[in-house]
């Protein structure tokens, strides 16, 4: 699990993070719920790394875009537009394209 | 990752089930890298150098904040960006980063040569193609870096000029010396083999030892491969073709770490096929050479693949496939790149001449060959004419004309020598001394062998040694012609030279 963390999880939450502009916290959860998908969707017939990196971009664009939303619609109506449900409707546009890359 | 999609599911599990509400680790936050990276800018903009070359967590979020910076420097600050995208580039090259199956030390290096080169006004696909006319002159794009000289001039191919550059550059040390000498080598490739070799491995051994790197970004790394390039071509106009694909691994092994990779893979693999066909491993062309051609053609590399061409219809007719050498060598007479590329272009008229011959077509053969003769810079292309006389003896000699056979033979022998390609010199007295016995001239067919002898030893050719000796005892004691032996020897020193 070590390894894991080292080669799989921090790589990862640093694309997250650099590639897409996510902070830390966000990013981590975006590579968690990468990794949910993986353990429920993952094909043996595709490259494993692929499809991670394909889900974490598409997690991370989701999310950065939901976030510049928000921002949109508090600088316009002020607070209380948090959405809650982020992270499911998130996981959920993405199981619609995942893993096009394979 | 990539070794069991099974195994990494139930692992993910384990994981999930291990982490589950509590805190993981990130490394350094967002905004702690960032302001690191910002004070290493400060550093290296007021004459710092790299702090660490440590690759722990953290230090990867300092890099790839680095990384963002420069980028977002780039528009603000063009003038100052290459120089620090230059020392993170060194920074990031220069660090271990093991089991990076990400790939994110290539994808940083990409980052910050794209970004230091768009500071210039150049982007990652300029480049290529600056790379991809490599040819003759200027190794490198001067407007790079302006360490460098614009090295357009056009140099005297003689390899005296190559000479006073090199002595230049050995007592100064200096980048516009070493640029302009550089571009001297494949200048004078053909005409002075020898010096080009000699020089080109200084050179090399000179970038690799150096503490100092050369240029900015890849340029270091594209420079030696550039050299060892040069080095390869005299190798091969020497004879040495095993050194001459040493000289290859080598390119191969310096341009891998360049941001072109692609293109400078595929000119290395063409100028390899040139290589094996003179070592006539002809299997080898003949299967790599469809691929590499399809290649070349896809990556618009027209020199390359007209090389790959050439070398794969010269493979069919070496192993006797006449007919299929034909039309393929006509198409590119044909097509004729004579402005473009004259020495490529003459040796597909000799290519397709040696195939007429061998079909018995000997006045279109003929006039190939005249053809190109005429039009064949002895001074720049010596290798070249030298094949071309050489060709035009052989096709004198199947017809049993020995006396004009003979001055052909005798001409290129003497080019090759004015060369200092001596082992093709060699060679070509070897042919010499059979059209010289079959024309009953047997002392001065000794005397060639004899004068060949020094070079087949001295290049370990000893088989081929044994057998010349053997044809001049026989040849004094009966002062007349062996041709079965003399064919025997030719055949056998033609498959080892």
């Amino acid at each position: 699990l070590d390894e894991l963390y080292r080669r799989v999880f921090l790589p990862l939450v640093r694309r997250a993070t650099w590639n897409h502009g996510l902070s830390k916290e966000d990013a981590r959860d975006v590579v968690q719920e990468a990794f949910l998908l993986a353990v429920v969707k993952l094909d043996p017939g595709r490259n494993p790394k692929a499809w991670l990196v394909h889900v974490v971009d598409n997690l991370s664009i989701n999310l950065a875009r939901k976030a510049s939303r928000h921002h949109r619609l508090e600088a316009r109506w002020g607070l209380g537009w948090r959405d809650s449900s982020c992270s499911q409707s998130t996981a959920a546009s993405v199981t619609d394209d995942e893993g096009e890359d394979g | 990752v990539s070794e069991g999609t099974i195994d990494l599911r139930s692992l993910l599990s384990r994981w999930l089930e291990i982490t589950a509400g509590g805190e993981i680790p990130t490394g350094l936050a967002r905004q702690e890298a960032v302001q690191h990276a910002q004070r290493l800018c400060q550093g290296i903009l007021h004459g710092g150098a790299w702090e660490s070359s440590s690759t722990d967590d953290d230090s990867k979020d300092v890099l790839y904040a680095l990384v963002e910076t420069i980028e977002q420097t780039a528009a603000r600050d063009p003038t100052s960006v290459v120089r620090i995208a230059d020392a993170a580039y060194r920074a990031i090259e220069s660090t271990d980063w093991s089991a990076d199956i990400f790939a994110e030390k290539a994808g940083l290096l990409s980052r910050c040569a794209r970004a230091g080169w768009k500071a210039r006004g150049h982007s990652l696909e300029d480049v290529a193609e600056f790379r991809k006319a490599r040819n003759a002159l200027s190794p490198f794009d001067a407007r790079l870096s302006s360490e460098w000289t614009d090295s357009q001039s056009a140099f005297d191919e003689t390899g005296e000029e190559l000479e006073e550059l090199c002595r230049r550059w050995e007592l100064d040390g200096g980048n516009r010396n070493l640029s302009a000498a550089v571009a001297c080598l494949f200048s004078c490739t053909q005409s002075s083999a020898p010096r080009v070799l000699f020089w080109a491995s200084r050179i090399h051994e000179h970038l690799l030892a150096s503490g100092r790197r050369i240029g900015v970004f890849d340029e270091h790394d594209y420079l030696t491969g550039v050299v060892a390039c040069a080095a390869s071509d005299a190798a091969r106009y020497l004879g040495e073709f095993e050194a001459s694909l040493g000289w290859i691994a080598r390119a191969t092994d310096a341009f891998s770490r360049t941001q072109t990779p692609g293109i400078l893979l595929l000119k290395t693999a063409c100028q390899r096929l040139v290589v094996e066909l003179s070592e006539k491993r002809l299997h080898d062309v003949l299967a790599q050479a469809p691929a590499i051609i399809r290649r070349c053609d896809e990556l618009a590399l027209k020199r390359d693949a007209l090389k790959a061409r050439i070398a794969e219809a010269a493979a069919l007719k070496d192993s006797g496939q006449y007919r299929e050498a034909e039309p393929r060598l006509a198409e590119i007479v044909r097509q004729g790149e004579f402005t473009a590329q004259p020495a490529l272009s003459l040796m597909a008229i000799a290519t397709y001449g040696e195939v007429l011959s061998a079909l018995c077509k000997y006045t279109e053969a003929d006039a190939l060959f005249t053809e190109a003769s005429s039009r064949a810079d002895a001074k720049r292309w010596p290798a070249l004419c030298a094949h071309l006389q050489g060709l035009l003896g052989e096709s004198h000699r199947d017809r049993g004309r020995m006396e004009r056979a003979i001055g052909h033979y005798r001409a290129a022998a003497e080019i090759y020598e004015r060369a200092g390609m001596h082992s093709f010199a060699a060679y070509t007295r070897i042919l010499l001394a059979e059209a010289l016995l079959l024309h009953s001239c047997p002392a001065d067919a000794e005397r060639e062998i004899l004068s060949a002898m020094p070079v087949i030893e001295a290049k370990n050719l000893r088989q081929e040694g044994i057998a010349a000796l053997a044809l001049l005892r026989e040849s004094r004691r009966r002062r007349q012609t062996v041709r079965d032996a003399l064919k025997k020897l030719q055949e056998h020193l033609r498959r080892r030279i």
